[in-house]
């Protein structure tokens, strides 16, 4: 007697990549501890970590910020990336953004132009203008951050590369635009 | 099932709003920007009837006055201020160092700023710097000639006469 029996191809479960994705960004989150301990001025009257931890805690909630205005994006044009999985991946997409602050912080040890290229004018001089001020990062380590955010995004929402690139360098020049006009509209009300 | 479908329109027309708003605040922000920026502004020009004058300037001026726009409240303008003193206190001919005291609603107590200005201290009570000259940042030294003409305007940090002619 033969007997038969259905045998179902159950495809493997794929691996969740949410906790890789959190340990990378607790990583990079780390790596910029490292660098704003390191670039803060020396001889201050505030504990030394107190910078660094503000820096980093900032540095959480902008990318909080970003990631609900981007979920938001998608989510506008029809696709689904919660902010809960966008945020450790704009984290991990900072990356190059430590570096650039600590070439920056560090540029006597390197070659001005090499600095510039890479970190933007803010290698150079503090800004005047509100422009200065809004495009002092661009350089390609900026350039570097936008792409690698677009990458990991688009996997993300299941989207192409090119429309994540879109939503990411339209949210970095509107809040650069952001910038120059706050900065413009502010100048000298401040002590500075 | 029908909650979740009820919910997904709600959640939607919440981000098309915050959507909207976000567009409307980067609208009304560029627009200030705009309305700033196309604002024309007079020339500075030094005429003692625009100021009040808090502490005596010296003899009638036939040299040059540098104006130091100052904030009581702004340490980086007062140390300009004592930095620029310190640099012209050495000249056979140094120009009139004033201090003009801006954003400052009512009329300063303090006159004496710790320093000698021979150019006098003064008070922008009609914010003629802010609202007529357009200007903003703090620790700007303007360079006047004896009759009140602008030579220059030179950020804080700068020794005026440095540099080549800056607005």
């Amino acid at each position: 007697m033969i007997s038969t029996s259905l045998a179902r191809d159950v495809p493997h479960p794929r691996r969740s990549p949410e906790p890789t994705m959190w340990a990378l960004a607790l990583a990079i989150g780390g790596v910029w501890f490292f660098v704003l301990s390191a670039s803060s001025p020396a001889g201050r009257a505030t504990p030394a970590w107190l910078a660094p931890v503000a820096g980093l805690v900032t540095q959480g909630l902008f990318a909080a910020c970003e990631a609900v205005t981007a979920g938001a994006l998608w989510r506008a044009i029809g696709k689904r990336a919660g902010w809960r999985s966008l945020l450790p991946r704009l984290l991990v997409a900072s990356a190059p953004e430590a570096l650039a602050v600590s070439l920056v912080a560090n540029r006597a040890l390197w070659p001005h132009s090499l600095v510039i290229g890479l970190a933007g004018p803010r290698g150079l001089s503090p800004a005047t203008s509100g422009l200065g001020f809004a495009f002092a990062s661009a350089g390609a380590l900026t350039l570097a951050r936008l792409v690698l955010s677009a990458h990991l995004q688009s996997r993300a929402a299941r989207a192409s590369v090119f429309t994540a690139l879109a939503i990411v360098a339209g949210m970095w020049l509107v809040t650069r635009l952001v910038m120059w006009w706050t900065f413009d509209l502010l100048e000298g009300r401040s002590f500075r | 099932m029908r909650l979740a479908a009820e919910a997904r329109p709600c959640s939607e027309r919440l981000n098309a709003l915050g959507m909207l708003l976000a567009v409307g605040a980067l609208v009304a922000l560029g627009l200030a920007w705009w309305r700033d920026h196309t604002r024309a502004f007079a020339t500075p020009r030094w005429r003692d009837a625009d100021f009040v004058q808090l502490a005596a300037a010296g003899a009638p001026l036939e040299r040059e006055r540098w104006v130091v726009v100052v904030n009581l409240r702004c340490p980086h303008c007062m140390a300009h201020l004592r930095w620029l003193s310190g640099r012209v206190a050495g000249r056979s001919r140094p120009p009139a160092l004033a201090a003009l005291v801006v954003d400052q609603p009512m009329r300063p107590r303090r006159t004496d700023l710790g320093l000698p200005l021979a150019g006098g201290v003064w008070w922008d009570s009609a914010q003629v710097w802010r609202e007529a000259w357009g200007r903003r940042a703090y620790g700007e030294t303007f360079r006047f000639d004896a009759r009140g003409r602008l030579l220059s305007a030179t950020p804080a940090g700068v020794l005026p006469d440095s540099v080549g002619s800056q607005m």
